[in-house]
Parts: structure tokens; C-alpha cells; sequence
């Protein structure tokens, strides 16, 4: 009971931060946020097994952290809300070559990204090109040109 | 397909802009950020346990001192420290049963002379020396989340401390 009670725990601490921490953390992975990812996982584990290294004990938390992902992904699919709230909404940066300031504050985003994935998407220089730029769920740029 | 705040009415599919809900996400995420801080202030002062002003406490009688967990976590190391004051006679530090369910025991330095139970309470005996006061250590390991009721104290003069043990 115990490791099921483990599991879910750190599961939705770690979902509720990462969900406040805001979307930059997995738009921009730099060598301090790697540092920060493994120093985390190194941490949960410990959280989630306690002092308990069987075979058994992993093997309910696997099964508990896998169910608690799909029971997730049902509510998801069930309430519009839900999913909004669990997984974020895009956000458009910018909309015909204009750039949405609130926008990229809220996101805690410099144009220098945005500018950064056009030029590596699409080969684009001006921010007058951008149809769209749109920071998506998973955390990427995506960058539509002007026609 | 709503498009407020974009300036454009021509989205790509799948794309929609929830500016009002995103905007609501953004305050609720710097509320959040400061109580992350608040958080962490409280850790440093020890409000999370294992250190800081809030996470010790002290039991004082004309014996000695016993400096205690009031706040400490689930499944993690801890400390007791007794320190009895110059005397000849045996020194006595008593917990009760309650003490036991909370806390496990893992080691004392030094060693007591005797152990004796009595009454429901459990009694630590040490030789006392008349010159130098005596400093006991007590290394525990918390054994259960919640809150404590437990009794301790020197000899005679006990007190009845809520503990916390954090999950």
C-alpha cells in the first residue's frame, strides 16, 4: 500500500510543479535544466522507494505510475477542462509579424527564442515574415511563414 | 475558432487562442512561484524539519536540558540531545511508550548504565559526574507520519511535547 501511496504522490507533486513551474522549462533545455532534470529523478527515486529495493516494490510502483498516466490521459479525453488544465494550451507569440509582448512575458520568453526557431525552422529572418509562431503543449516553437 | 488578442481571424487548424484562460494560468503560476518561495523560507527556518529555529525545541529543568525534534520527517534520521547538569548522583532522561511509536531508537552515546521501565515510561539511567556536566545523544529514526503526543524530560521534571513528523 505504502509504494502505491509513494507513487502517486510524487506523481502529482511533480505534475503540479512542473505544471507551475511554466512551459519554459521544456521549451528551452540548457545544461543547467539537464542538471536539474537528473538531480529530480535522483530525488523522486528516493521518495518513491523509500528503503524498500525489491523486486515487488518496483514493480507496484511501475504498475501505479503507468495507471495513474492512462487514468490521466481518459479524464483528458473526457473534460476539455481538464486537458487544458493538466497539459496548457498553445499560445501564439506572434501573429502577422506582430509579436504578442504579454505573450512572451507570460511564457517567460525572449524573442531571441522565437527568432532563433524561425531561423531554424523556415529559414526566416524578420519577424515580419512570421505568420505565426506558437508555443505548442509539448513546449516547442512552431513557426509558420507568410506565403 | 476564437481569436481575440491575436489580431487575426485565420488560425491554422487545431489552433485556438485562449488568451483569457491563459492569462488566468499565468497569475495562478506567479502566485504559485511565490509560494514555492514561501516554502522554502519556511524550510530554511525549519518549518520542513532537519534544522532551522522551528524544527528543535528545548526542555529545561533544574537537571538539565533535553533538546528535541518538534518537527521532523517520515522515514528520515534525528537527534536527540540531553545534557545533564554537574552532579554526582545517577542522571535519569524518561520517555514514554508514545515516544516509541513516533521515534526508533538506533543508538545512544554514550551508552546507558541501565534501562528500566516503569509506570509506562522508559528510563534511561547514567552516571553522573560532579565536576562536568553530561552530554547524551540520542540518534533516532522517525517511524510514523503525524502528530506525537510524547512525554520526556529529566528525572522527575517531565513534559508532554506535541511532535510533528512530516510525511
Amino acid at each position: 500500500m505504502e509504494s502505491v501511496i509513494r507513487g502517486l504522490s510524487i506523481y502529482f507533486a511533480l505534475l503540479v510543479i512542473i505544471r507551475l513551474s511554466g512551459r519554459r522549462t521544456l521549451a528551452q533545455m540548457t545544461p543547467f535544466d539537464l542538471v536539474i532534470l537528473l538531480v529530480v529523478s535522483e530525488t523522486t527515486q528516493q521518495a518513491m522507494l523509500g528503503d524498500d529495493f525489491s523486486i515487488t516494490n518496483a514493480i507496484a510502483l511501475i504498475l501505479t505510475l503507468f495507471l495513474a498516466d492512462i487514468l490521466l490521459s481518459y479524464l483528458k479525453s473526457w473534460s476539455p477542462l481538464a486537458g487544458k488544465v493538466i497539459d496548457g494550451v498553445p499560445t501564439i507569440l506572434i501573429a502577422n509579424g506582430v509579436a504578442d509582448q504579454e505573450a512572451l512575458r507570460g511564457c517567460r520568453l525572449q524573442m531571441e527564442d522565437v527568432l532563433e526557431a524561425a531561423r531554424n525552422q523556415q529559414g526566416v529572418d524578420s519577424v515580419k515574415d512570421i505568420r505565426f509562431a506558437i508555443l505548442e503543449v509539448s513546449g516547442a516553437i512552431s513557426i509558420i511563414k507568410n506565403q | 475558432m476564437t481569436n481575440k488578442g491575436t489580431g487575426s481571424d485565420d488560425l491554422p487548424d487545431g489552433v485556438t487562442d485562449h488568451r483569457g484562460f491563459q492569462r488566468q494560468v499565468w497569475i495562478v503560476q506567479r502566485v504559485a512561484w511565490f509560494v514555492f518561495g514561501l516554502i522554502l523560507a519556511g524550510c530554511l527556518f525549519g518549518a520542513l524539519g532537519k534544522g532551522g529555529y522551528l524544527s528543535r525545541a528545548l526542555v529545561e529543568t533544574p537537571q538539565g536540558t533535553v533538546d528535541y525534534p518538534a518537527i521532523s520527517r517520515w522515514n528520515a534520521p534525528d537527534e536527540i540531545h540531553v545534557r545533564f547538569g554537574p552532579g554526582g548522583a545517577d542522571c535519569v532522561f524518561t520517555v514514554d511508550a508514545a515516544f516509541l511509536k513516533g521515534f526508533f531508537v538506533e543508538g545512544i552515546d554514550p551508552p546507558p548504565k541501565a534501562v528500566t521501565t516503569k509506570a509506562g515510561s522508559i528510563h534511561y539511567q547514567f552516571t553522573g559526574d560532579p565536576g562536568m556536566p553530561i552530554d547524551v545523544r540520542f540518534r533516532l529514526h522517525t517511524q510514523s507520519p503525524g502528530f506525537h503526543r510524547i512525554r520526556l524530560g529529566i528525572g522527575d521534571h517531565v513534559s508532554a511535547p506535541l511532535v510533528l513528523i512530516l510525511p
